[in-house]
């Protein structure tokens, strides 16, 4: 019995790191290779059961009109082409096949407007951003403090290469949220 | 039961109702018996241990410490699985016989495993779905239940295939139907049947019984979206076929609480058997008769197949006529569907008539096992049929009044006449 079940726990644990390892590798390399984009964004503060707290972002930049509402449908997968324009990502646009270049990311649509202007509306596959617990509450209050500021500027770090996208990370005017956080939350100590 | 028994042997000794021979008799019986107590309880502390501490990782790990490197964090992602794995290979080469060990370790590298996948997805802020995440969760821990032979591993994988199909078909939008689910299903049975041959008397295996019957009923509606109204019929087969394997004798002659697949079969028939006695149901299905079934529909007659098999197979080891009525309620239920498409109104009246039986007999079972409870039930299913016509007859507020007062009236005199036939027996 034991020459089949210690082969097999042997497999078992093989497949229980390569998923792990599979992320980990797969995230590694659009860090690595990836073209960096940021992302205006708008976040909010739920939480997860397994992974813990996150903000949600959202993007301004995460509509695109179109002619034909009727050729798009919701929870569709497409893929969204980015151009740079004055230090943020742009929509250049959007197809239901997989373009040529580097530069785009797969998305899902979010719902299509049935009036006119004609609108797309994407779910982008990074709008979590993990923040340690103590964080996360704060770095909303902080959020909502920017909104009402028009000089605060808050945008996400997103590495793209081929449909795939890594968040790196979410920055106020230039710097970390976690170390502005971390900066309020130690000047209330 | 035995602790107590060796209790009560001085004074049993004293007052003469067995002699000294006896009671030394019986300890030496018990001194040859290992103590089952005692080693449940080492499964049952070992297991709620093994769960805390996987539980209580995951928790540490979502605090999410930004204070350290993505390299230390993924250190602390990975190594209890490291741990896991080897504890679960130590148990399999020097302590395999042990329950103990192998339910606490098979368990604790279940949670390392969701604990590793997790906290790689929040260090690198992948979003994913969380039926994604139970997907994988719980394909790497199928392996687990069998190499490990852990019940709670099959435990927690049961619960995680039906969170799983809940979220896919339920909380999802758009809805899908959970194909997988059936296939991981098909997966944990063969334990089950290991389970059912081997250890038909453990407590593992009575909740198995139920994690499966409530699972199944759970996600039975994913086919919600496409089969409308006919979905009722599928819940039908499906516990008609709970019902008929409640009925196996390894199941049948355990206590009835622990015979998940009877219980919930029964009172899952008798419910949708109130909800079929409406009008309102029955007009729809008339006004649908003439659309196209969807592809799902082979899901009913798979599942229509399948009780049939099982009557057949149930049947021939027992007798047909001693099987419990009710099990045969999809047969009528699949008659009535095809009186429905000539007239509505057939139907809804035979319903009735069908759940009348069904209380009548269920209370003649009561009354032959002697069981107060299935008898009540009986006078519930009678009871319930009752207020379900208040709403959709128009007979007076006296006739009711009568009819309220005979239920609450039988009720009394069959549970009396129940207590009294005890008490005669006793005496």
């Amino acid at each position: 019995m034991k020459r089949v079940i210690l082969p097999l726990f042997a497999l078992t644990c093989l497949a229980q790191w390569y998923i792990p390892g599979k992320m980990i590798s797969d995230q590694e390399k659009i860090l690595s290779e990836g073209t960096t984009f940021r992302f205006k964004t708008a976040p909010i503060d739920p939480a997860d059961p397994f992974r813990g707290k996150y903000i949600t972002l959202s993007f301004e930049e995460d509509h695109v009109e179109v002619v034909n509402p009727s050729e798009w449908q919701q929870a569709q997968d497409v893929f969204v082409t980015l151009r740079d324009s004055a230090g943020f990502a742009k929509i250049d646009r959007v197809s239901m096949y997989e373009p040529e270049g580097d530069n785009f990311l797969r998305a899902k649509i979010r719902t299509v407007t049935s009036y006119e202007p004609y609108t797309l509306w994407l779910s982008y596959p990074f709008e979590r951003f993990y923040l340690e617990e103590s964080k996360a509450s704060e770095a909303e209050r902080l959020y909502w403090s920017t909104q009402s500021d028009s000089t605060q500027q808050v945008y996400a770090v997103v590495n793209i290469l081929k449909g795939e996208a890594a968040l790196k990370d979410v920055m106020i005017n230039d710097r970390r949220i976690a170390d502005v956080v971390k900066e309020i939350n130690d000047r209330k100590d | 039961m035995s602790k107590q028994l060796l209790k009560d042997l001085p004074e049993l000794v004293q007052a003469s109702v067995i002699d000294e021979a006896t009671a030394d008799r019986i300890r030496h019986h018990y001194a040859g018996k290992p103590d089952l107590s005692s080693s449940r309880l080492v499964i049952v502390f070992g297991v709620l241990g093994a769960l805390l501490v996987g539980l209580g990782i995951i928790l540490i790990i979502a605090h999410n410490w930004d204070g350290f490197g993505k390299t230390i964090k993924l250190g602390f992602a990975l190594f209890p699985l490291l741990i896991g794995q080897l504890v679960c290979a130590f148990v399999l080469l020097r302590r395999p016989e042990s329950s103990a060990w192998r339910e606490s370790a098979a368990t604790f590298l279940v949670m390392a495993v969701a604990a590793g996948i997790s906290i790689v997805s929040q260090v690198y802020n992948i979003e994913g779905s969380l039926s994604g995440f139970l997907f994988i969760w719980m394909a790497l821990t199928l392996p687990v239940i069998y190499i490990m032979r852990s019940s709670l591993a099959s435990l927690i994988y049961i619960c995680g295939i039906t969170w799983y199909a809940c979220e896919l078909s339920y909380f999802h939008y758009p809805n899908a139907i959970a194909w997988w689910y059936w296939g991981f299903l098909a997966a944990a049975l063969p334990y089950y049947y290991y389970l059912f041959t081997r250890h038909s008397r453990s407590n593992f295996f009575y909740f198995h019984s139920w994690l499966l019957a409530g699972s199944v009923t759970c996600v039975l509606g994913m086919f919600g979206d496409q089969l409308e109204e006919l979905t009722v019929f599928l819940y039908m087969n499906a516990f008609a076929i709970f019902m008929l394997l409640g009925q196996l004798d390894t199941l049948r002659n355990n206590r009835l609480i622990s015979n998940g697949f009877l219980i919930a079969g029964s009172l899952g028939t008798s419910a949708l058997l109130l909800f079929l006695s409406f009008e309102g149901f029955w007009q729809e299905i008339f006004r649908q008769r003439n659309e196209i079934p969807s592809m799902a529909f082979n899901a009913y007659w798979l599942s229509l197949a399948i009780a049939i098999g099982l009557l057949i197979l149930v049947g021939l080891r027992q007798s047909l006529l001693k099987l419990n009525l009710k099990s045969y309620a999809f047969i009528a239920a699949f008659i009535l569907l095809l009186i429905s498409h000539a007239s509505p109104e057939v139907p809804r009246i035979l319903v009735n008539i069908l759940l009348f039986a069904f209380g009548v007999f269920t209370i003649r079972d009561g009354a032959h096992q002697n069981r107060l409870s299935i008898l009540n039930y009986g006078l519930m299913i009678i009871s319930a049929l009752i207020v379900c016509r208040f709403f959709d007859t128009h007979m007076s507020f006296v006739t009711r009044g009568l009819l309220f007062v005979a239920v609450g009236a039988g009720f009394f005199v069959a549970n009396y006449w129940m207590i009294r036939k005890r008490k005669n027996q006793s005496a």
